[in-house]
């Protein structure tokens, strides 16, 4: 080891600012965290669509991969990073990984059984509003990690 | 936990900041990472060249709009080493307070 104990400590300090820099400019903005929740919604409501077996299924599976590409593409332009998928955190994404199960599945189950209706609208709602608080969780967890020292 | 190892690479001041700036994102646009470590676009280039060479980052060039854009990301490699000399300065840290109370 060819370093002195303050030096070391000065390293120690300039990496963990370095990191919570870094992790505060790849927080993802409201902006992000809406589309985001708009975009799980959307896949909710292709279930739902296909359960029901409509037409509508092909242009709004169009629309939603455009939707997705844009989220990402936007991402990366207004942060110049990419968090890692789990950066955030294992149980919000374990969490956010049930929401979307659990949304997709009662839409597909309430449209081959009742067709499509105004539960459709609740359900998207529901689940764009939690999936966007929890990535926005995801993000807090990133920027209040203590990384270093 | 990583075992203690001291980069001689890795400990650059810069080099230590695009390492630990890249170590929580998957990769860093060149120029974001040009403006927070307020260095020019040679002397960034230099210090990744040094770290690209020894295989722990790794540069991602596409052109977007007419426009070249680099991107910047920590290999696996790059990932432990980095690791590895964070918890090397915290041993020597550890060392010293150890040796000022004994």
């Amino acid at each position: 080891m060819e370093t002195d104990p303050l030096e070391a400590r000065a390293a120690l300090k300039d990496a963990a600012a370095a990191e919570q820099r870094s992790a505060l400019l790849a927080k993802s903005t409201w902006l992000y965290e809406a589309w985001f929740g708009v975009n799980v919604a959307g896949c909710s409501a292709l279930f739902a669509l296909n359960g029901a077996q409509t037409v509508l299924l092909s242009p709004l599976s169009l629309v939603l991969l455009t939707s997705i590409f844009g989220l990402r593409f936007i991402y990366h332009r207004a942060t110049g990073s990419w968090v890692p998928f789990l950066g955030g955190s294992w149980r919000v994404f374990i969490v956010m990984c049930v929401v979307v199960i659990a949304s997709c599945a009662t839409s597909y189950l309430l449209a081959s059984t009742c067709g499509l209706g105004w539960w459709l609208a609740i359900v998207a709602v529901a689940t764009a509003v939690t999936t966007a608080l929890l990535i926005r969780r995801s993000g807090a967890v990133l920027t209040e990690r203590k990384p270093t020292p | 936990m990583t075992a203690p190892s001291f980069d001689e690479v890795i400990h650059n001041p810069v080099r230590l900041r695009v390492c630990a700036m890249l170590s929580v994102v998957n990769f860093g646009a060149f120029p974001v990472l040009r403006d927070e470590l307020g260095v020019s676009d040679s002397v960034l280039s230099k210090h990744l060249a040094a770290l690209e060479a020894v295989g722990y980052v790794k540069l991602e060039k596409a052109t977007s709009a007419g426009r070249l854009r680099t991107s910047v990301a920590l290999t696996r490699k790059g990932r432990n080493a980095y690791a590895g000399h964070v918890a090397a300065l915290k041993q020597i840290v550890a060392g010293e307070s150890a040796n000022r109370l004994g």
